[in-house]
């Protein structure tokens, strides 16, 4: 009896085991908040085919993920107004909370276990390299048709293709704005009304308001330079201003050993040198110093902005936004929020009636008011503007002068090298004309 | 063999299956996966077989070479200073009595928080603005610091945060063996007139190998799998003074999407591991045999 009674248990442990490594037809778990038209649905039914799941329903899964208030617009009712607008469709939202990094992630276990949503949400850098590996379906049969391609911006449908066509939409653009906080303008004994417009005026004004104890300690720094760029997501921007292209997308060519770029980084250099800015990491909101209050100009993204004043209300009146600054060119960094259909979409037709739902003058108008997103439709620019009187004209002249990622395939690449040879330039390592001739060689041996 | 000892045979295969099917399933198939893999060109969508290729480009990569030098200095260093405060704390604080309890508690507390959290409470303390170390440093009138964005100060930076974490483990390890050791053996000595450092180096250091050689290969293998603390505190900067070979690994997997080349760095780790933990095993269990007889 014993011993049938050990049989048993092993047995049954055997086959829990192997119940655990065995493939399953669920979809991938995801930290995701589930909000579907019917919410009280088992979750195994998303994946279940269109008509044993909602009778004749063709099933659309969307997925967005929590940056530009998603989840606000989706409890707005977005569900019901796009099951209402289509009543042959079941769709069904889940907002992925954490980052655009965080969203890839989902997206490669889900790929993985053959569950890819129809429509997703995604930052311009995954845009950018997801869509190099072919991971993107191509839209310019959905696009050519649409009402909204003469009133969505040129510079947001510019970013919405790769190589061969449109493989995304630019549903909301993400500007780094120049911020500046007035109270230390006032005790440096500059006019807060007039921030720095050009490279000139920025040196002068960095290190008139950089303040230094007895030892040399910076208390206050004058601008932040950040230390780590991996992304370039500032230094791009400054060698926009200096007239570089920096990648030459259409030939697919690192531009590194440009003058220009070289220009560039000898003059951020230089101010950093002298001691104008806190080391820093621009992609850790944590340690830039602009918003741990020890910097007055900074350059950051519209979000963390938006963030400091919601936390520090007693900022609103001190921080400011000002244009975007020039040298050769005015130039901002501008990533982008897109929606693509992966091209492993059972029901690409369906996702494409969704995203013009969603990228509809009407429902684009519902995030301008309720969430505060910006638009990429000119017409609504000016319902933007007159909801945001303080910051919306500059907000907008960001947006018009950005540029985000670059749209290369080899954009990890790029980042891998430029990120190192940024940080020895910072560290007095390396000059950055060495710095950049050994990067370009080393992305021009990788990339072949 | 008779009939009843093939029947006390088969029972003991089942009962040990579901181990063994575990460790197949969830250990060995992914170690035979990832040596398929590291022979491939496989970015998730597309796979290629590229023969040796991962291999010959790893001979050639610089950034890969420098987190192996970084890996080694930090696996060694931080074994060190792990083992070496961990045994010195576990003796004074057995010396000291009455605080055992208390010590132990507060040595050992930084062990029970886990690596992310530890490394965003030091990422505060090394925050070169209004951080910790350096409001203490100022308020002294001294020069304050880059820590983790300094290129010389980066590394140690990072082996800081792993001693403070686990030096406490490796203290109550110690700890036990050492109130293990008969009491006898001590008594014996200070009757033949040894002092504190003969007991040391002849009757504790002898009886503490087995457990010195257990912190040296688990310590080392986990000082060699070292991530959290690098992608949180440095990303492995700067200039790629901190990148490790399991950082590397993320990296070429999930951010370069070369799942391919990423299992070859794989392969050369385990390579690597497996060839550091033979050798302790015959080198670093000698002298295990003590007689107490």
């Amino acid at each position: 009896m014993k011993k049938i009674l050990a049989l048993l248990l092993c047995l049954s442990m055997t086959v829990s085991v192997l119940a655990g490594c065995g493939g399953s037809n669920a979809p991938a778990e995801m930290p995701a908040a589930d909000t579907t038209a019917e919410s009280e649905e088992p979750a195994a039914e998303v994946e279940a085919p269109a008509e044993e799941a909602s009778g004749e329903k063709t099933d659309v899964l969307v997925w967005l993920f929590s940056a530009d208030n998603m989840q606000s617009y989706v409890d707005s009712g977005f569900v019901d107004r796009v099951n209402a607008a289509f009543p042959e469709y079941n769709v069904k939202v889940e907002v992925i909370s954490g980052t655009a990094a965080d969203m890839e992630t989902q997206y490669n276990a889900a790929k993985m276990s053959g569950a890819v949503p129809d429509a997703m949400y995604v930052a311009l850098t995954t845009f950018a390299s997801f869509g190099t590996r072919g991971e993107w379906l191509k839209l310019d049969d959905y696009m050519n048709g649409w009402e909204g391609m003469d009133d969505v911006m040129e510079s947001t449908l510019n970013m919405c293709k790769l190589s061969d066509g449109y493989y995304g939409i630019g549903m909301a653009p993400a500007p780094s704005v120049f911020v500046y906080r007035t109270d230390m303008f006032e005790a440096a004994g500059l006019d807060p009304e007039a921030p720095p417009t050009n490279w000139e005026e920025l040196a002068d004004y960095a290190q008139k308001l950089t303040i230094k104890d007895a030892q040399g300690n910076i208390t206050q720094g004058g601008l932040d330079i950040p230390s780590i760029d991996t992304y370039l997501n500032v230094m791009a921007p400054f060698m926009r201003m200096n007239g570089a292209l920096v990648v030459d997308e259409a030939a697919q060519e690192p531009l590194l050993t440009d003058p220009k770029v070289i220009d560039t980084l000898e003059y951020i250099y230089d101010l950093y040198s002298k001691g104008v800015s806190l080391p820093h990491d621009w992609q850790k909101a944590e340690t830039v110093p602009f918003l741990n209050g020890t910097s007055a100009m900074s350059f950051m993204n519209l979000d963390q902005y938006v963030k400091l004043i919601k936390e520090k209300e007693e900022l609103k009146d001190v921080v400011r936004l000002a244009s975007p600054v020039g040298n050769e060119a005015v130039a901002s960094f501008c990533g982008y929020r897109m929606m693509t259909i992966p091209a492993d979409s059972k029901n690409p037709d369906a996702a494409w009636d969704v995203i013009d739902f969603i990228m509809s003058k009407e429902e684009m108008q519902i995030r301008v008011e309720n969430q505060g997103v910006i638009p990429v439709r000119e017409s609504l620019t000016p319902v933007y503007e007159s909801l945001n009187p303080e910051i919306g004209d500059k907000v907008m002249e960001t947006v018009a002068v950005g540029k985000g990622a670059f749209i290369v395939p080899w954009v990890s690449t790029l980042y891998k090298y430029y990120g190192p040879a940024h940080e020895a330039i910072m560290q007095g390592v390396k000059t950055p004309a060495e710095a950049m001739e050994e990067a370009q060689q080393s992305i021009l041996a990788e990339i072949g | 063999m008779s009939k009843k000892k093939i029947n006390q045979d088969r029972v003991g295969y089942v009962m040990i299956a579901p181990y063994y099917i575990f460790m197949i399933v969830f250990i060995l198939l992914p170690i035979l996966i990832n040596i398929f893999l590291s022979f491939t060109d496989y970015n998730l969508n597309t796979m290629t077989f590229v023969g040796l290729k991962n291999y010959t480009r790893m001979l050639q990569d610089p950034i890969l070479k420098r987190s192996i030098v970084n890996t080694l200095l930090y696996s060694v260093v931080t074994l060190v200073l792990n083992m070496g405060l961990g045994l010195l704390i576990s003796i004074l604080v057995l010396r000291t009595g009455k605080a055992l309890g208390v010590i132990r508690t507060i040595v050992f507390l930084p062990y029970v928080i886990s690596m992310a959290s530890a490394s965003m409470i030091w990422l505060w303390i090394y925050e070169p603005g209004y951080g910790l170390l350096n409001s203490i440093i100022t308020f002294f009138g001294g020069v304050s610091q880059d820590w983790v964005y300094d290129v010389e100060l980066a590394m140690g930076c990072i082996i800081l945060v792993t001693v403070w974490k686990f030096v406490g483990y490796n203290m109550v390890i110690y700890t036990s063996g050492i109130m293990n050791v008969p009491a006898q053996l001590y008594e014996a000595a200070m009757i033949d007139g040894a002092n504190v450092w003969r007991q040391f180096q002849y009757i504790t250091w002898p009886m503490l190998r087995p457990i010195t050689f257990f912190l040296m290969i688990t310590g080392f293998i986990n000082n060699f799998n070292v991530f959290e603390q690098v992608s949180i505190l440095t990303g492995g900067g700067p200039v790629n003074s901190t990148t490790t070979l399991m950082h590397q690994i993320y990296i070429r997997g999930f951010v370069d999407y070369q799942f391919g080349y990423a299992s070859a760095i794989t392969v050369l780790m385990m390579i690597v591991v497996s060839i550091v933990t033979a050798l302790n095993f015959r080198y670093g269990s000698q002298g295990q045999n003590t007689d107490l007889s």
